[in-house]
């Protein structure tokens, strides 16, 4: 979270982190040309240029599995939730990655023309009717630009600049990425290799991370299809209060989420022997402030950390940012929330566990 | 995320699922190294008409 434009805000965590996935990307790099050196040798051996070229773009599609697999993996297995803080660092070095791959192609296949490399790129196969000879270095081109997008994009300057919906959405381009880079494979470097190796590998990404995605989106859609009717028959707009179950059933310092009947979640938390409701929604990303728990007396998000105090949705100072809140109350035994969402930053009364009980 | 968001991601996954699986057993099963016993290499190679070097 921040307080105005700062350059990366790197802490030893990052740094321990960025260490770690650029010496991972290198080892790959590395036993790449090791073993492909050891194993095509004499007549079948290859070139530097080609075993560099293959090396970095299979890096780059390894990576961009992985950060494809850590968002479906998240939302069905709490467990997987720490790999999403820092997932826009490894979009970058997918990108870093991506980009050596292009600029070694480049130069190989079209740097010793007279023609410009990139014009000869563009322009040396024109076959977009044959899906043997299909010009796939172009469905890499436009992967590449979507991922540089993102790269430029990824820090929380922009998320603020452009506000979290338009980012997020700006994002969410790479599933378009990643259609285009499989196609980039299938159409190129599978169609001259007649080892199964590369298609079976390629052939179980695709169907991991499509069938994680689906599942993970199927699970959501079937909570958003349990929206709570109101018990009082208002309409959401009004004063519609919405059952949340007994005091008991929240565990303390973590919520219940409600979905109300238009679709929008709520997390109810239970902390300090008080009930508190604010949406389930960060400001950061997005994040399910409902599956974050209560640290140092403040909501956090499961995500990246936000936080946020339970009474009235505003982050501790010195952060400015603000999330909309919702009241409570028990009424015989059962905790209701009202389904009209406050202005952000609204304080709120919590509803006291321990009063209900002797009211 | 808001209900938008997520009904985008569903969307999304339901429409290039099928298009990224389809794309794919497509270029496979029209594999030019596996239908013609040549390699990339191999092909380009035998691509170059012959002729006075």
């Amino acid at each position: 979270m921040s307080v105005g434009y700062t350059g990366v805000q790197w802490n030893r965590h990052k740094r321990v982190y960025d260490v770690v996935v650029a010496a991972a990307a290198a080892l790959y790099i590395a036993g790449f040309f090791a073993i492909t050196k050891l194993v095509w040798t004499g007549l079948e051996a290859l070139s530097d240029e080609i075993v560099l070229i293959r090396a970095t773009g299979s890096c780059a599609i390894i990576l961009l599995h992985v950060i494809l697999c850590i968002g479906p993996l998240a939302r069905l297995d709490r467990r997987f939730l720490p790999l999403l803080y820092n997932r826009r660092h490894l979009g970058v070095m997918t990108f870093l990655v991506a980009l050596a791959h292009a600029a070694a192609v480049t130069g190989f296949y079209h740097g010793f023309g007279v023609v410009n490399p990139l014009l000869a790129l563009l322009t040396s196969n024109t076959n977009y009717g044959s899906l043997t000879a299909f010009p796939f270095q172009i469905l890499g081109l436009m992967a590449l630009l979507i991922l540089f997008l993102m790269a430029a994009t990824s820090h929380d300057f922009w998320l603020k600049n452009l506000s979290p919906g338009v980012w997020k959405r700006l994002h969410m381009l790479v599933y378009v990425a990643y259609a285009l880079l499989i196609g980039h494979v299938a159409l190129g470097a599978l169609q001259n290799d007649r080892s199964p190796v590369g298609p079976v590998l390629t052939f179980i990404g695709a169907i991991t991370v499509t069938s994680l995605h689906l599942v993970a989106g199927s699970k959501e859609a079937r909570k958003d299809a349990r929206g709570v009717p109101a018990v009082n028959d208002a309409p959401l707009s009004e004063e519609a209060w919405l059952d949340v179950g007994e005091p008991a059933d929240i565990p303390t310092d973590r919520a219940r989420t409600v979905c109300a009947s238009d679709g929008e979640r709520i997390a109810v938390f239970k902390h300090n022997g008080a009930i508190t409701a604010v949406t389930n929604v960060c400001a950061h990303q997005g994040g399910p402030l409902g599956e974050g728990k209560v640290i140092d007396g403040c909501i956090t998000c499961p995500w990246h950390g936000w936080q946020y105090r339970p009474t009235d949705g505003c982050s501790p100072p010195p952060f400015i940012e603000k999330i909309a809140t919702h009241q409570v109350r028990i009424v015989a035994g059962r905790v209701q929330v009202n389904a009209r969402a406050l202005p952000p930053g609204t304080p709120t009364l919590p509803a006291r566990i321990d009063e209900a009980a002797h009211a | 995320m808001t209900r938008s968001h997520r009904r985008w991601h569903v969307v999304a996954w339901v429409v290039l699922a099928p298009l990224v699986l389809v794309v794919l057993v497509a270029a496979l099963v029209a594999r030019a190294s596996v239908n013609s016993g040549l390699s990339g290499g191999e092909r380009q190679r035998s691509a170059i008409p012959e002729g006075p070097r």
